[in-house]
Formats: C-alpha cells, structure tokens, sequence
C-alpha cells in the first residue's frame, strides 16, 4: 500500500528525471507526492547575518529557501502537473540532505523516497552521489534510485 | 513505461519483502515479474587462470561452487567442512523461487518468469538488466551475510551504482 511518494530535488536534471518516475509510481498507486528540495546548510558569517539584520532583510535561510523554491521546486511542479498525480506536496528545507528527507519521510510516514542516481556539480566519473547512497541505507523504507 | 521488473531473490528476509514489492508494481503497471535467483559459481578471469597454469598449477575441472567455512578463514589449516555441490544448490534455489512464484500468482501478476542463473551475483544481475530490458530492478538491501549491522550489501551497492535503469532497495 503506497501513500505517500517522497522525491528529492536538488535542481539536477537527475532529479527532474526522478520526479517524473515519482509520479508516474504515485499515479498508478494514487499516492500522494511530496516534493523535498534541501537547501545544504551553510554557516552564515556572523557579519553577513548582523547586515542583513540591520538592513532589515529577511534572514538568508529565508531568502534562500524563496530562491530555492523558484529555482528548484517550481519547474518540477510544472513538469508533473499534467501526470494526473492525485496531490502534490512541495517543502524546501535547511540542512544536511540525507538527515533532513530521512526525517522528513519519517514525519509523513511515507512508503517510498525517489533520487536520481546523482546530483548537482557530479563530476561524470562519480556513478553514485552521496545522498543517493546514503538514502539506501539509512532509511526505513524502500528507496528508488533513478539513473 | 514500465513493462519489465525483475527481483533479485536469494532467500534472504529482505528479498521476500522486495518480491512482495515488486508483485505491487508488477500489478499496478501491467508489467511481466521477472524473478531472478543467482547461484554463487566464482569464475576466475583468464588473466588469473593463466598466472596459475604458468605456475604449473592446473584448476580444478569442476570448479567448486559455495563453500561453507565452518570458522575464521587464514587459520592454515586445510578446509574440512563441507562442499555444496552445483546440485544442492539448484535444489535451494527451487526452494526460494518457488514461493516467490507463489507469492506473485497470489497478488495477481499476470506474467512471471523465473530465473536460475549461475555466477558471480552482482555481474549476472547487471547483465539481466540490460538482456531482458528491465524497468525496475528490486533488491533487499542485504542478503544472507552474516556481518552484524550491515544496512547495504556488497551486491546491492553495485546494483545500485552500475545497474542500467532504476534500482529499488527494500530494507
């Protein structure tokens, strides 16, 4: 019994790739879908952060989530729209990536998590990325690697 | 499209629970099962069997299939316990195939077909893929090893970097 589909975006065509084997899977199960992108915690210099305060700007995990969320979420959104997946769910998240969909899948009890086989900044000798390795074997749950 | 999905089936807890994975897809998506069991059968490169003749060693005819140590390898002792012939294991292998046979007729996949293969687990797998054209390919995550704590087997690793399609890993 699949219900919810967990996907992870990093803005890779992999992963563009993965969201669309991700919805074709929670189409035919009528799952649900949850699109993840983790934007990888950096630390912000105390400078940057205190200038962004007096400036009164968002703080940059904010500003970052909001471009992330244009840049990495939006365009897979799009792709899948037309693929008659019952829900979608989008979240943009601050953190390690393996730790935060490990959690996050856990949070929504989901039944799968999807990956593309590698990412972003890959070099073409690398066969498997490192989130996607690490996904098979941290999780509790079944993990579709796409190639 | 997905019209081809093949299971890795060694016995183990985890490939069970891939088979009843894959039987769900098989379903959902109209696709054949293919369920694929690989007998261990080591076969040496040429290179190794020409390093051991040019020794004046000859190999075996029958090279041996899995050999069950019965304590910790390097003891320099001379191996005593027991050989599993090629026999023996095409019999546990019809005794893992065939309720995962079962298993599948049971949820209804349309189309199964049942593999015994022989060689090198991994290799013969990767080959599979790409000779049958398969979609998905699912896996336990670990199989009849007996290392305490291990989350990814030697097997399952390679799948998941050299396999040509998507790889499903079931803990």
């Amino acid at each position: 019994m699949m219900t919810r589909i967990v996907v992870a975006l990093d803005g890779s065509d992999h992963a563009l790739r993965a969201a669309d084997v991700a919805a074709d899977i929670a189409q035919k199960f009528d799952a649900q879908l949850h699109l993840v992108h983790v934007i990888p915690e950096q630390k912000i210099p105390y400078v940057l952060r205190k200038s962004a305060e007096a400036e009164h700007v968002e703080s940059p995990e904010v500003l970052k989530r909001d471009i992330a969320r244009e840049t990495v979420v939006e365009p897979v959104e799009s792709s899948v729209a037309g693929k008659g997946v019952a829900g979608i769910e989008s979240v943009v998240l601050n953190g390690d990536p393996v730790e935060e969909i490990k959690n996050y899948a856990e949070r929504i009890e989901a039944d799968m998590i999807v990956a593309g086989r590698r990412g972003l900044g890959q070099i073409s000798g690398i066969l498997l990325g490192s989130v996607s390795a690490k996904l098979n074997q941290v999780t509790d749950c079944p993990v579709v690697t796409v190639k | 499209m997905v019209e081809n999905i093949a299971v890795a089936v060694d016995g183990s807890e985890a490939s069970y629970r891939a088979v009843e994975l894959a039987c769900e897809f098989a379903v959902k998506f109209g696709a054949k099962l293919h369920l694929v069991y690989v007998i261990k059968h080591l076969r040496l490169s040429e290179a190794f069997l020409e390093f051991a003749q040019a020794e004046g060693i000859g190999p075996r005819q029958e090279p041996l299939s899995l050999i069950r140590h019965p304590g910790p390898i390097h003891t320099g002792r001379p191996y005593q316990g027991p050989v599993v012939s090629y026999e023996m294991m095409e019999k546990i292998a019809e005794k893992v195939i065939v309720p995962a046979r079962r298993t599948a007729e049971k949820r209804g996949v349309k189309a199964v077909r049942p593999e015994v293969l022989r060689g090198d687990p991994a290799e013969v797998l990767l080959n599979y893929v790409k000779a049958a054209r398969i979609d998905l390919l699912f896996a336990g995550r670990r199989g009849l090893s007996q290392i305490a704590g291990l989350v990814l087997g030697s097997v399952s690793a390679k799948l998941l970097s050299h396999a040509d399609g998507t790889v499903i890993t079931v803990p």
